[in-house]
C-alpha cells in the first residue's frame, strides 16, 4: 500500500521528495521504494522491459502542514479538539515532506545494489520496503556463514533480521565505536557469540583489559553452540598471572620493536649480540633479557652503546612479563572453535601494549608462513578483538603496538588475520587504523570530535546516518561498510550470555559495605563482653 | 429565553449577508425590546423546502438606524406634530436595520433539531421572511456536533464582520462557555487567540 507520493526532485542528484500523511511509520533511516520500468538484457542479451524496486532510504523529515502554534497554547488542550471545534478535519490533518536518498534497485547477478540513477517523477507512489526484501538485500550472506547480530531499527521485532557475513568482517577487519554503556562490550560480545557457533568455529583471542568477557564461558554448556557433529566451543581465560612471554621466543624483530627509539649502531650491536645467542649451543631455548645485556657487552668493557641498550632492554623486557622458562605459546591460545580471553586487567599500558605488539607478531607471522606454505603453527585464519583500541593504536602514534596493528590492518586480509577495534573514544585512534576497518558498527557518540573521526574514516556513512549518533540508546547502532550493501540502524540482539559489563551498582555497594562494618564489633570491647567471657568461670 | 419574532427580511449584500427591518412599537403588539436584537443574538428564519422544515440560523453581526428626517432642507408642509397626519410614509421610514450573518441551518422535526450544518446554505432568503430570535437551548443545538461544541462557521463569520469578528466570536464563546463548562479550557484557547490577534498583534 503506498505511504506517500513524490513531489519534487531533491537538493542532491539521487534524492527525492515525497509527501505522507503518516509518520508513524515514516521515521529517519527507515526504507521505502517506487517502481520503475527499466530495460534489461536477458540471457541472449535482447533487451526486454522490466520492472524494478528502487529502493532509497529516508534522511530527512519536514512538516509541511501541521497545527499552528497558537492551538497549542494550554498543555492540557489536545489540539486536535481546538481543530475540530473550528471545524477543521483534524484526522490526517499533519502533513510530511520526506527526503529520501535512493539507494538503487538488487541487481541479482552483482549482489548488489545498482543505482539506475532515475530519480522518480512526480506523483509516483512510494511504498514501503517489505521485511523480506530488506532481509534478503541489506547484507549478502549466500554460501557463507553468518552472525546474527539483531534487527533492522524501526520494524517490529524479528522482521528484519540482520545477518552479517562472517567471511567478510573477519578478513576485513570490524570497528565497534561507541560511547560508555552504550553496549560496545555487548555487542562484541554478541559478535562473539556468532562466531562460536558451529556455522563458524572461529578461532578467537580477545584483549580484554577490564575483564569484562567472561561470561563467555557459559557458552560452553550451551545448547545452541553445539554441533550435531559433536562440535562444542571452548572459552578459555587467562588471568594475568598466565599471561607470560618467554623471552628465547621473542624474534629480533620483536625485540627492537619493543625498544624505545635505537640507533642504527644500537639496533647493529644487538642485532650482534643476538645472532650469537642464536647460533650458540649455551643457551637454547631459555634466554634471559640479562644473557642478551651481557651479549650486547664488549669484551673489553661496556660503553655508550652497550649502557644505552642495557637501558633499552631493561627498560622494555626486564617485568614479570617476561620469563625465562614460562610461555603463553599460539598454538595452546589459538584453534579453531575455541575463544582464548586474555585478561589484562592489572596489566601495565606499556605492557599490554608489548603484549599486542609480541602476540599480533607471532600470529602475523605464522599467518604469513602458513599462506606461503612455510611450517606454521596457525593453518587456520584467526580474529582477534582488541578493546579499548584507541590504547594499542593512538593517534599520536605512541605506542608500541601501532606499527604491527598498521601492518596487520593493511595486509591481514591476504594472510587471514582480521581484527576488530573496539573503542569509546575514535578520534585517538590512529586515522589509518580506523580506514581500515572495513565494516563498522557505531553506537551512541555524542562526543563532537569522535563524530568528526568516524565522518573522516567511514565514508560509506551519510550525514543523515552520521547525525543520529548522537540519539541513538543503548542496543541501537548504525552498521556500515563492506559487509553490508547500504548502511542501516540495527538493534543488536540479546545476548545469550549474561553481561558481564554492567555499570556498578555504587550506592547499593556502599550501604551494604556499611552494614557489614557497622556489624563487626570494635576492637576494644570490654572483658565481660568478649567472646568466651561466660566460659571463665567454669573450673577447667 | 423562548423564540420571539423581531423583524422580516428587507435586503441581502450576498448569500449570506442579510438585512432585517426590526419591527416597530405599531407593527406589532409585543414589539422586539433592544435584548432581543443585541449585537451577537441568534436569529433564525424558517423555511419550507422539498417538504423539510429548514431553520436557516444566522447572527446579528451589525446595525443601523435610519431617520431620513436627518440632513433634509427646505419648506416642510406641516408642523411636525402634523406630520403623522399628512405624511404617514414618511415617517414609516424611521427604522432599526439588523445586519444577519448566516452560519447554517437546521432541519427541525416536531420542533426538535433532527440535524445541523455550519456552512453556508444552498438557499436563498426571500424578502418579507420573518426574523425569529433563536432559543437558548437551540443556540446550544445549533453547536453541537457528535455531542461536542463546533464553531465550524469561523472563518465566514470572521470575513463578514469585519472589525466586529473578534467581539462577535468571542461573545459567542462566552455563551457556549457558560452553558458547556467541560468544555472550557478548549474554548479558551481559541478565544484567547482571536483576542490575541486583534488585541496584541494590532499593536
Amino acid at each position: 500500500m503506498p505511504i506517500g507520493i513524490v513531489s519534487e526532485p531533491g537538493r542532491e542528484a539521487n534524492e527525492f521528495k515525497f509527501i505522507t500523511p503518516d509518520d508513524e511509520k515514516l521515521k529517519t533511516g527507515e526504507f521505502v521504494y517506487y517502481n520503475v520500468s527499466l530495460e534489461t538484457e536477458d540471457e541472449d542479451s535482447d533487451l526486454f522491459s522490466k520492472t524494478h524496486k528502487i529502493f532509497a532510504r529516508v534522511i530527512n523529515r519536514d512538516e509541511c502542514r501541521g497545527y499552528p502554534d497558537s492551538f497549542l497554547a494550554d498543555p492540557e488542550v489536545n489540539p486536535k479538539h481546538v481543530a475540530k471545534k473550528l471545524g477543521v478535519i483534524s484526522e490526517d490533518m499533519e502533513l510530511y515532506r520526506m527526503t529520501a536518498k535512493i539507494i538503487g534497485y538488487y541487481d541479482t547477478r552483482l549482489n548488489d545494489f545498482t543505482n539506475p540513477r532515475i530519480v522518480p517523477k512526480s506523483g509516483t507512489k512510494v511504498e514501503l520496503a517489505p521485511d523480506d526484501d530488506l532481509e534478503k538485500f541489506l547484507t549478502n550472506i549466500e554460501d557463507v556463514a553468518e552472525a546474527f547480530i539483531g534487527d533492522l531499527l524501526h520494524r517490529n521485532a524479528g522482521a528484519v533480521d540482520i545477518k552479517l557475513p562472517v567471511d567478510n568482517f573477519t578478513s576485513t577487519h570490524l570497528s565497534i565505536l561507541a560511547s560508555t554503556g552504550s553496549g560496545k562490550s555487548y555487542t562484541c560480545s554478541v559478535i562473539a557469540e556468532e562466531l562460536m557457533k558451529p556455522d563458524s568455529r572461529a578461532a578467537m583471542l580477545i584483549l580484554d583489559p577490564h575483564a569484562e568477557y567472561h561470561t563467555l564461558k557459559e557458552i560452553e554448556k550451551m545448547e545452541e553452540f553445539k554441533g550435531n557433529d559433536g562440535y562444542k566451543p571452548k572459552v578459555s581465560i587467562w588471568g594475568p598471572e598466565d599471561i607470560r612471554i618467554r623471552f628465547a621466543e621473542l624474534s629480533f624483530r620483536e625485540i627492537i620493536s619493543s625498544l624505545h627509539n635505537p640507533s642504527d649502531a644500537q639496533e647493529q650491536r644487538l642485532r650482534e649480540a643476538w645472532n650469537r645467542i642464536q647460533s650458540s649451543d649455551d643457551y637454547g631455548q631459555y634466554y634471559s633479557v640479562n644473557d642478551l645485556i651481557s651479549e650486547c657487552i664488549p669484551e673489553d668493557g661496556s660503553d655508550a652503546i652497550s649502557d644505552a641498550l642495557t637501558w633499552r632492554l631493561r627498560n622494555a623486557f626486564d617485568r614479570e612479563l617476561f620469563d625465562h622458562s614460562r610461555n603463553l605459546s599460539i598454538s595452546e591460545l589459538l584453534e579453531p572453535g575455541r575463544v582464548s580471553i586474555l585478561q589484562l586487567d592489572t596489566i601495565s599500558a606499556i605492557d599490554q601494549q608489548l603484549i599486542v605488539n609480541i602476540l599480533f607478531r607471532k600470529i602475523y607471522r605464522e599467518r604469513i608462513n602458513c599462506e606461503r606454505n612455510r611450517d606454521t603453527q596457525l593453518d587456520f585464519p584467526v580474529f582477534a578483538i582488541l578493546e579499548e583500541g584507541h590504547r594499542f593504536a593512538p593517534a599520536n602514534g605512541e605506542s608500541r603496538s601501532l606499527p604491527i596493528l598498521r601492518t596487520i590492518l593493511s595486509e591481514g586480509r591476504k594472510f587471514g588475520f582480521g581484527i576488530g577495534v573496539i573503542s569509546q573514544r575514535p578520534s585517538k585512534i590512529d586515522d589509518d587504523i580506523l580506514s581500515q576497518c572495513k565494516t563498522q558498527i557505531i553506537m551512541q557518540i555524542q562526543n563532537p570530535n569522535d563524530q568528526d573521526a568516524i565522518r573522516r574514516a567511514v565514508e560509506s556513512v551519510g550525514e543523515d546516518l552520521l547525525s543520529e549518533l548522537p540519539g541513538l540508546t543503548p542496543g541501537q547502532s548504525v552498521v556500515a561498510g563492506d559487509s553490508v550493501n547500504t548502511p542501516f540502524l540495527c538493534k543488536i540482539r540479546e545476548r545469550h550470555t549474561t553481561h558481564g559489563a554492567e555499570s556498578l551498582k555504587t550506592s547499593k555497594r556502599w550501604r551494604e559495605s556499611w552494614t557489614k562494618n557497622a556489624q563487626v564489633p570494635d576492637k576494644v570491647v570490654d572483658a565481660d563482653q568478649d567472646k568466651g567471657a561466660e566460659d571463665r568461670e567454669e573450673l577447667l | 429565553m423562548v423564540s420571539k419574532k423581531i423583524g422580516k427580511v428587507i435586503g441581502s449584500n450576498s448569500h449570506i449577508d442579510y438585512t432585517c427591518e426590526i419591527y416597530r412599537k405599531r407593527d406589532k403588539d409585543n414589539p422586539p425590546t433592544p435584548a432581543d436584537h443585541s449585537f451577537g443574538q441568534f436569529v433564525y428564519i424558517e423555511k419550507e423546502i422539498d417538504g423539510k422544515n429548514i431553520h436557516l440560523i444566522g447572527v446579528i453581526y451589525d446595525s443601523q438606524i435610519l431617520d431620513p428626517d436627518q440632513g433634509r432642507t427646505g419648506p416642510k408642509l406641516a408642523e411636525p406634530h402634523e406630520q403623522e397626519l399628512f405624511h404617514p410614509s414618511y415617517i414609516e421610514e424611521k427604522m432599526t436595520l439588523a445586519g444577519i450573518a448566516l452560519l447554517g441551518y437546521c432541519e427541525v422535526d416536531d420542533d426538535e433539531f433532527c440535524s445541523n450544518e455550519h456552512c453556508v446554505p444552498p438557499w436563498t432568503i426571500e424578502i418579507d421572511d420573518i426574523v425569529r430570535t433563536l432559543s437558548d437551548k437551540d443556540f446550544l443545538k445549533f453547536h453541537e456536533v457528535d455531542g461536542e461544541i463546533n464553531l465550524g462557521y469561523y472563518q465566514n463569520l470572521m470575513e463578514l464582520a469585519g472589525p466586529f469578528g473578534t467581539d462577535l466570536l468571542s461573545k459567542i464563546i462566552d455563551q457556549l462557555k457558560d452553558m458547556k463548562p467541560d468544555e472550557e479550557k478548549t474554548l479558551e484557547v481559541i478565544q484567547k487567540n482571536i483576542e490575541f490577534s486583534k488585541r496584541i498583534k494590532g499593536v
